[in-house]
């Protein structure tokens, strides 16, 4: 007789680890919280696909174009990485080291600041959760916290975050420094949101802004990267991060199979086409510091023409004539078939092997000081308290970094920018003795961050989102027939109507069929010009909360104002 | 033991003249024999009787004789008074003398010869048949053969006409004196085909019987034992052996596929070797994979890991009540396999052997046209993009016109041209390739080969076989090959009169190799994307095409050079050892104790090498993929499993005065397993033919494992009492404990009970004609299940550190991470499964007509499901809790008919038969109070598939801009796209049902469903099978026909052979006559809508993608599934050359299919088995179903 007399049915886990011992250590912590940076830390593509009003492609996003609808799940309603942290901080008193897991904590309130940032932004204010949720927990019943308190906690888990975060440079990793640009960055969205929005404490949130900008600006030690003959365009095109300047930066490395997709982005006739709008390319400086727009006939200046003399970061942004890709001596002209404005992006791309899908390896930068030096700048211009020698310690360097002459706070004041505070092209909700100065920063922040993920929500904080119902351009024909758009003696598009023309061009548009201009058979390449863009005051400065959770939460979860 | 026997009293109903059969001297002759006794039988017989019965028939009595005696007693049907009543009172009297006073006063005389008793009428009762006269006689001898060859002895050779008869004897020879030669011999026994053999001279002749199968009387196989068909009282289905025999099939899922109605078998891809899995009577549980319990030999076990040519039964238990003593794994149904063993008194060497080609089920008739790929592309494409896919010029659309009947290359216009592009000399093509034949090989060459050698001596039975089968797949480039090996060997000692000693050993090994990174599925997925015709695969100077100046995509993402490039390997092994042995022990009469314990030991390897890739863009430059698909990479994983487990149990049979026939059994079952796992990956290899972790020199390391446990430990019974053979009563349960749950929560009982009536046994069915009504029993039973199939430790939450990210902190590895497991309920415990059968089983026309049929209702009650939808503020997965309840109804029947008749003098038998069977589920409980769709809700018919009416299309642009119905929300695409913006003629017009000039989901719920309504259901209605053949003339024919009577399907988005470029424009393999179906103005009335990219690739908002009424696909089919014709040598033919039998055989597998499908390039079984409750949306395309042609060949010694 065969006899198993044990019948033990006791098995428990051989290869993981139980709740109840886990986080009593440094290396318990470290391995658990290295999930929050994939979790909440933006992939490449939502930093670079800055989608919005500088930057036109196809499709336009629903949010640019007014046809977003209420979705019925997701759509930025996940809220599984926030469980994550919470289960960290619930169970981090494991670890005796007080000092240890004070660091720790204080990394989980980084990335809660983090996450509840990107759902304040997105939807306003939302329940704010401090413990992890049982499945039948009454909390999944409550009502929509204040803005003013989810503002408020995340401003708290930075000053903890700050006060517990290692002072050790690591660009990959968060630290002290990255939690101090992060509530940089969130005060001054929550403090322009409050002013433009007509919210009550706008300036504690400016200040806070000020102070901790100031802060970093001060105690970091971070410095704009001005090596080589083309810092901007190195900084980004790299494929490891720049430590002196970038603060955190996300890792993309071919042996690893991390890739993202930049470069097919910009060089591909199927990725969207993206460009630099004109209305953008505009606001450009001259190299002298002049204001393209006040150029005579600036508006009618063709593409060789209007690109001479601009802000150096102009042709480190998008193909300029006498682009080379890097690498190569090879000049190549914007191509039209890859964007659609024919301002050619070209901000992160490396060699062309990596152009690619699926193949970029530049590193992303998430968090560098220049933006800190402009938030710093405009918080304090918001204030009314800027300075010439605040400018000169921020906003300067990053002209100073391309030999653009300094922003003079005093003449820019006495000038405000007819362009930029024009209803059409600009800004026309500033006002007030720094009015001139606020838009010359807005000018700044958009040449400095185009295409790093910032110009949606900056069109929001300023309540400007009338500029998604203004006309999309792109660059400016005199007229059909042949065009040698990098000025190197080769045709490198025809525009014709009717039969094609015979022509040594490597691209031929039809103009209204391939391509549509503004004026017929001249002016500038009009995007998206078929749709109807509508953009609603009341109600697009936020997204609506999908359908299904309203219908879930029993009718206690509020949607949006006029989402239905 | 099992012992198969078909012999077991089976009252011969062949085609006997009855004018003839009277003039017999020796009858017909119809051995009674219990199954039993021929066990019995080897022990001593007993020499007296002790009967003591009234008011029964001869028969009755004879049975008792021969059961208390030993003996066969053989008799003709007719001479019986089957009217007659006799009243016996025997006490220990010599068998002989009560034989003889019974047999004197139904005027019956007898003569004993060996072992056998012949029964004939009294001399001089036969007064009215002439005298026979004595004339010169010749002497006709010869030997009778079972089907495998082995000798047959005592079977009853009678002269047609004359009623001369012998019996066969050892070595199944006879001897029988006749009058002259020119005879007619027929040859009868139990349990095989009576068959009639001429004979014109006096040579030595050799008669082979085939097996009668479907017997009444079988023994059936059931949980723990073995129970008399007849006294059956669950839903117990047993395989029919045609089906079994006569299919070749790869593996043993392919040959039960069909065979038993409401036995799903699933395939979910053609791969060679693939194995499906199963599905008893409908979903079951929407808490996990629904499978059966699968028990092989007693132990549970992998149905596709033993040889086809192994199998002796299956048997499919289907209720609760068979299925009670399995307790917690059981609810699902149970599949018990019994494999051969070694037969009583033969010994034999038998070889099979099968060679196969196949084709494609489906049509593969692509456009390989490089000017109608690259246009379609782009016209679909740029309808989306506004650019087109490729950056062809109009001089390259010419050229590619000027060559689009090229079917080979002309030297004149080759395909291959180098032109300056991006600034440089690049490749340009203009080819038609073909790529599917360039990629695949549809004949997939298959050989198998099996060997049993079987036989006994006199306290040792043994039974050893081996098989080995071989088959190629599909890959042209470098084929992908399964091959596989079984040995077992059972060898069964009788130690002592009451000990047997019996072992059962089996050996497992498979090793499947193909090309390609990431699962043969993906490699043949692959193809399907970003391949024009226009491209060619390889440059004229040999080297790959990858990326290409004709598009910003790689030509199949790389799959094509991979392939090309050969150097992709991959294999994955597994090999299974297990060994059984079990004692018998028989204390006393009646009782039977078994104990048997197996050892399994599994091991599965399987080694991924992918190596860098080189191709060329540029003549003379050679560039490399070196990550992704060209990594030079080596991965390997190493799985064992070790398996114990022990069945102890005891059976105690006893006949209580007779009429009371008790049956006890009660045991215990252990079992525990161990898994674990090795994976170890490394890059940079210094060599692309090595494949050893040796030389791999690279920075890129990762290392993972893995460990899991579980045990389980239950008691059974079973208690069977019958009365009189008419009433049938059974108990049966199960005490059931796991280590899956949390202490407290571990143990369930699950008892069932079971009742039967054998209205046929009752007097007033008694009156009718035997010959009419053979068997009439009614069955009911109800019982109650577990399902304990739930992850190892589900109850615990767990904190898992072995985890990786897409991250890396930029220190050159991949981020590590530990995760914490779902959240979970400490208080899961069984789910528990009601199920009430009623079954009827009838046999008629002297069982030609067999009729089964059962209806059953089946509640699983307290599913393992996430609870209640909550709010994502969670922030994990809903915990599982045993939060809902379902019920299923439905019903089987089969009817079969089988015959045996003379055509052209020669016996005819054939069979017909037919199995159908139905069932839906609905769910009972499910805490969704708003009945929200995205979540199960109470009432709702699982496999509802809701959508979108649809009638047609818009017809003109005015009437499309004049409708005034909103439908933006399922065309984002057609109002972002950047050519012929927003909704057109060629459109689909969207139907606003709900009213309010909105097309929407609504609420999302059942109550406001918005503009959705049910259109359809994907689970399988109405399976059926059809199977019919016969014997004739040595030539045997089997057919066998199976399908779905209704089902419907959503065709995914991702079904890109179904919507082609609608989904992915850069589609690879577009239908020849795909533009014939795109509307236009010219073609308005063509089955797709106007022509746009990508329409079809999101099933919440876009017009295809969502599903519609206008898409919905019915997939009803009914596929000839298998059809083999085989001829046999005749025997003394055969014998001539030393064989005792040799059959050649074709067969035909999937060779028809009606279907009513929009597509002739999906195959419906392939989208119908992808298709689950709540998966409507398959893609169907999967490695491609095989049409088999296979010729075989049985022989044996």
């Amino acid at each position: 007789m065969f006899l198993l007399a044990a019948c033990d049915l006791d098995k428990t886990p051989l290869a993981t680890l139980s709740p109840e011992t886990y986080f009593s250590n440094e290396e318990e912590l470290r391995l658990y919280s290295n999930k929050f940076y994939e979790d909440i830390v933006p992939e490449a593509s939502g930093i670079y696909n800055d989608n919005a009003d500088m930057i036109i492609k196809t499709p336009l996003d629903e949010s640019v174009s007014g046809q977003r609808m209420v979705p019925s799940t997701g759509s930025g309603w996940d809220w599984k990485p926030l469980r994550r942290i919470n289960y960290l901080l619930a169970n981090s008193h494991h670890t005796a080291d007080a000092s240890v897991r004070n660091q720790y904590d204080a990394l989980a309130r980084f990335f809660r600041a983090y996450f509840y940032f990107e759902k304040l932004k997105r939807f306003g204010g939302v329940p704010w959760f401090n413990t992890v949720l049982g499945s039948d927990d009454e909390l999944l019943f409550k009502p929509r916290d204040s803005r003013d308190l989810i503002a408020d906690s995340i401003m708290q888990d930075l000053d903890f975050a700050i006060a517990h975060l290692s002072e050790t440079k690591e660009v990959y990793r968060v630290n002290k420094w990255t939690a101090m640009a992060l509530k940089s960055r969130a005060s001054l969205f929550e403090g322009t949101f409050r002013k433009y929005h007509d919210l009550p404490n706008a300036e504690k949130y400016l200040t806070l802004c000020a102070a901790v900008s100031e802060q970093l600006i001060h105690d970091g030690g971070y410095s704009p990267y001005k090596t080589g003959t083309a810092p901007y365009r190195d900084l980004f095109a790299n494929t490891k991060a720049i430590g002196q300047e970038v603060i955190l930066a996300r890792d993309y490395d071919e042996g690893l199979g991390l890739f993202h997709t930049v470069q097919n982005y910009e060089n591909a006739s199927t990725m969207g086409r993206p460009g630099l709008s004109k209305t953008f390319v505009n606001t450009y400086l001259t190299s002298s510091g002049g204001r393209f727009t006040d150029l005579a006939n600036y508006d009618t200046k063709e593409f060789v023409e209007e690109t001479q003399n601009r802000d150096p970061r102009l042709a480190q942004t998008i193909r300029t004539p006498g682009y080379t890709r890097i690498n190569s001596t090879a000049k190549v002209a914007p191509n039209l078939s890859y964007t659609m404005t024919g301002y050619h992006l070209t901000k992160y791309a490396m060699e062309q092997i990596y152009d690619a899908s699926g193949k970029s390896i530049s590193d992303m930068p998430i968090f560098r000081i220049a933006e800190t030096y402009l938030n710093f700048a405009e918080a304090k211009a918001e204030l009314g308290s800027l300075t010439q020698a605040d400018l000169d310690k921020s906003l300067n360097l990053l002209r100073a970094r391309v030999s653009m002459p300094k922003l003079d706070l005093a003449v820019a004041n006495a000038h405000p920018d007819p362009y930029l505070s024009n209803a059409e092209t600009g800004y026309p909700n500033v006002s007030g003795a720094n009015q001139g100065v606020i838009l010359e920063i807005r000018r700044e922040r958009g040449v400095e961050l185009v295409m790093e993920g910032f110009r949606y929500y900056d069109v929001m904080r300023w309540k400007v989102g009338k500029r998604f119902e203004k006309p999309f351009l792109g660059m400016y024909f005199k007229q059909l027939g042949n065009y040698d758009l990098d000025n190197n003696g080769t045709i490198d598009v025809c525009l014709y109507e009717g039969t094609k023309p015979s022509s040594s061009a490597s691209l031929f548009l039809e103009v209204g069929k391939d391509i549509i201009l503004s004026d017929g058979h001249k002016g500038n390449i009009v995007a998206h010009g078929n749709i109807n863009r509508v953009f609603r005051e009341d109600r697009d400065y936020l997204y609506p909360i999908p359908s299904e959770e309203i219908n879930l939460s029993n009718g206690i979860l509020e949607q949006n104002p006029n989402w239905k | 033991m099992y012992k198969k026997n078909r012999g077991e009293r089976s009252f011969y109903q062949g085609y006997v003249p009855n004018k003839m059969s009277i003039l017999m001297k020796l009858s017909l002759a119809i051995p009674i024999l219990l199954a039993a006794n021929l066990q019995v039988s080897a022990l001593t017989f007993g020499q007296t009787v002790t009967l003591k019965k009234s008011n029964i028939s001869l028969v009755q009595f004879l049975k008792e004789v021969q059961k208390q005696s030993g003996y066969n007693i053989f008799y003709n049907e007719s001479l019986l008074p089957h009217r007659q009543r006799l009243d016996v009172t025997y006490k220990d009297v010599a068998f002989e003398s009560a034989l003889k006073e019974v047999l004197d006063r139904c005027h019956l005389d007898y003569q004993i010869v060996d072992k056998n008793i012949i029964l004939s009428r009294k001399k001089g009762l036969a007064d009215n048949l002439p005298s026979v006269e004595k004339v010169q006689q010749t002497t006709i001898s010869g030997q009778v053969v079972d089907e495998n060859g082995h000798p047959l002895v005592g079977v009853t050779v009678t002269e047609i006409g004359s009623g001369k008869g012998t019996i066969s004897k050892k070595d199944g020879v006879f001897v029988l004196q006749v009058e002259k030669p020119g005879v007619t011999l027929r040859f009868t026994m139990v349990g095989y085909q009576a068959k009639e053999v001429h004979l014109d001279h006096d040579t030595p002749l050799t008669v082979q019987l085939e097996p009668l199968v479907n017997e009444i009387d079988e023994i059936v196989v059931v949980g723990y034992g073995t129970q008399k068909k007849e006294n059956l009282t669950g839903a117990t289905t047993v395989v029919d052996e045609r089906l079994l025999q006569s299919r070749p099939a790869a593996n043993v899922s392919s040959l039960l596929q069909g065979t038993v109605p409401n036995l799903q078998v699933k395939f979910t891809t053609g791969r060679p070797g693939a194995s499906g899995s199963f599905n008893i009577r409908g979903v079951n549980s929407i808490s996990n994979n629904a499978a059966p319990l699968v028990i092989i030999d007693g132990f549970e076990g992998d149905i596709n890991r033993i040889n086809p040519n192994d199998v002796a039964s299956i048997t499919v238990l289907k209720d609760a009540s068979t299925a009670a003593v399995y307790g917690a794994r059981a609810s699902y149904g149970v599949i018990l396999v019994t494999t051969k063993g070694g037969d009583k008194n033969r010994a034999s060497i038998s070889y099979s052997g099968q060679m196969s080609w196949s084709g494609q089920t489906t049509s593969t008739d692509f456009e390989t046209r490089g000017y109608y790929s690259a246009a379609i592309n782009d016209l679909f494409f740029s309808h989306y993009a506004g650019t087109p896919y490729t950056n062809y010029t109009d001089e390259d659309y010419y050229q590619l016109w000027i060559r689009r009947n090229d079917k080979t290359e002309n030297p004149e216009r080759p395909w291959v041209v180098v032109q300056n592009r991006d600034g440089r000399d690049s490749y340009v093509y203009y080819g038609n390739t073909d790529w599917y034949g360039y990629l695949f090989d549809l004949s997939r060459p298959m050989q198998n080969h099996s060997i049993n050698i079987n036989g006994n001596s006199d306290k040792i039975n043994y039974s050893l076989s081996g098989n080995y089968f071989d088959q190629d797949g599909i890959f042209r480039q470098n084929a992908d090959n399964m091959k596989r090996y079984n040995l077992r060997s059972k060898v069964d000692f009788k130690v002592k009169e009451w000990l047997d000693i019996n072992t059962n050993i089996s050996y497992f090994n498979s090793a499947y190799a193909y090309p390609g990174i990431g699962g043969v599925e993906k490699t043949f997925n692959s193809s399907t994307n970003h391949g024009l015709a226009s491209i060619v695969p390889v440059n004229p100077d040999g080297t790959y095409v990858y990326q290409t100046t004709i598009s910003n995509y790689n030509v199949m993402d790389g799959y094509s050079a991979m392939l090309s490039q050969d150097l992709h390997r991959n294999m994955d092994k597994v090999s299974e050892f297990s060994p059984t042995i079990e004692a018998v022990i028989r204390p006393m009469k009646g009782l039977d104790i078994r104990s048997s314990y197996r050892f399994i030991h599994y091991n599965y390897q399987t080694m991924n090498r992918s190596v860098n890739i080189p191709y060329s863009k540029y003549p003379g430059e050679i560039l490399t993929i070196s990550s992704g698909i060209g990594d030079n990479r080596l991965y390997e994983i190493q799985t064992n499993h070790q398996y114990q487990a022990v069945n102890t149990y005891a059976t105690y049979s006893k006949t209580i005065n007779q009429d009371h026939d008790l049956k006890l059994m009660a045991g215990y079952n252990y079992e525990t397993k161990y898994l674990k796992d090795i994976k170890v990956a490394r890059n940079g290899l210094l060599s692309t033919q090595l494949n050893d972790f040796e030389i791999a020199t690279g920075d890129v390391m990762e290392i993972n494992g893995g460990q899991n446990e579980y045990a389980l430990f239950g008691t059974f019974y079973r208690a069977n009492y019958a009365y009189k053979d008419k009433y049938l009563l059974e108990a049966a349960g199960r005490y059931d404990g796991t280590s899956r749950f949390a202490k407290g929560k571990r143990f369930g009982f699950f008892p069932s009970f079971s009742g039967g009536w054998r209205l046929d046994k009752e007097d007033f069915f008694q009156q009718w004609d035997q010959h009419t009504l053979n068997s009439f029993k009614i069955r009911a039973s109800y019982g109650s299940l577990g399902n304990q199939q739930v992850g190892y430790y589900d109850y615990l939450q767990t904190i898992n550190a072995g985890g990786t990210l897409k991250y890396s902190f930029g220190d050159g590895t991949v981020a590590p991470s530990a995760t914490e497991s779902a959240p979970n309920s400490s208080s899961l415990t069984w789910e528990t499964v009601n199920t009430t059968n009623l079954g009827l089983d009838l046999e008629l026309f002297q069982s030609k007509l067999v009729i089964t049929g059962d209806i059953y209702r089946r509640a699983t009650l307290n599913m393992l499901t996430a609870g209640k939808t909550i709010p994502a503020y969670y922030g994990a997965n809903i915990p599982k809790e045993n939060a809902s309840d379902l019920l299923t109804k439905g019903w089987e029947l089969s009817v079969n008919w089988k015959q045996q008749l003379q055509v052209a003098g020669k016996p005819l038998s054939y069979y017909f038969g037919i199995g159908l069977g139905d069932n839906t589920s609905k769910i009972t409980r499910f805490d969704n109070p708003n009945k929200n769709l995205a979540n199960f809700y109470e009432g709702q018919t699982l496999g509802e598939i809701w959508g979108y009416e649809v009638n047609g299309y818009f017809k003109t642009d005015e009437e499309a801009a004049n409708y005034d119905v909103d439908q933006r929300s399922v065309n984002t695409i057609e109002n972002t796209s950047a050519i012929d913006q927003g909704i057109r003629a060629g459109d689909l017009k969207f139907e606003d049902l709900d009213g309010n000039k909105v097309i929407s989901k609504g609420d999302n719920t059942k109550d406001n469903p918005g503009d959705r309504k049910i259109i359809g259901n994907s689970l399988p209605r109405y399976n059926f099978s059809v199977n019919l053949g016969g014997n004739w003339n040595n030539f045997d024919l089997s057919i066998f026909v199976q399908g779905v009577g209704k089902q419907d399907w959503y065709p995914g988005t991702e079904a890109i052979n179904f919507w082609g470029p609608y989904s992915r424009p850069y589609a690879t393999f577009i239908p020849r006559d795909f533009l014939s179906q795109v509307w236009s103005e010219d073609n308005p009335d063509a089955y797709f809508p106007r022509p746009r990219g990508y329409v079809a690739l999101n099933k919440d908002n876009r017009s295809l993608g969502v599903a519609n009424t206008k898409y919905l696909q019915n997939l009803a089919y009914a596929r000839l599934k298998n059809v083999t014709i085989g001829y046999s040598l005749p025997v003394a033919m055969a014998s001539k050359i030393g064989l005792s039998r040799l059959r050649v055989y074709f067969s035909g597998e999937n060779l028809l299919t009606a279907t009513k499908l929009k597509s002739k390039y999906i195959d419906p079984e392939q989208a119908s088995t992808e298709n689950t409750y709540n998966v409507s949306t398959s893609t169907a395309k999967t490695y491609p179903w095989a049409k088999t042609f296979m010729f075989g060949l049985d022989i044996s010694l």
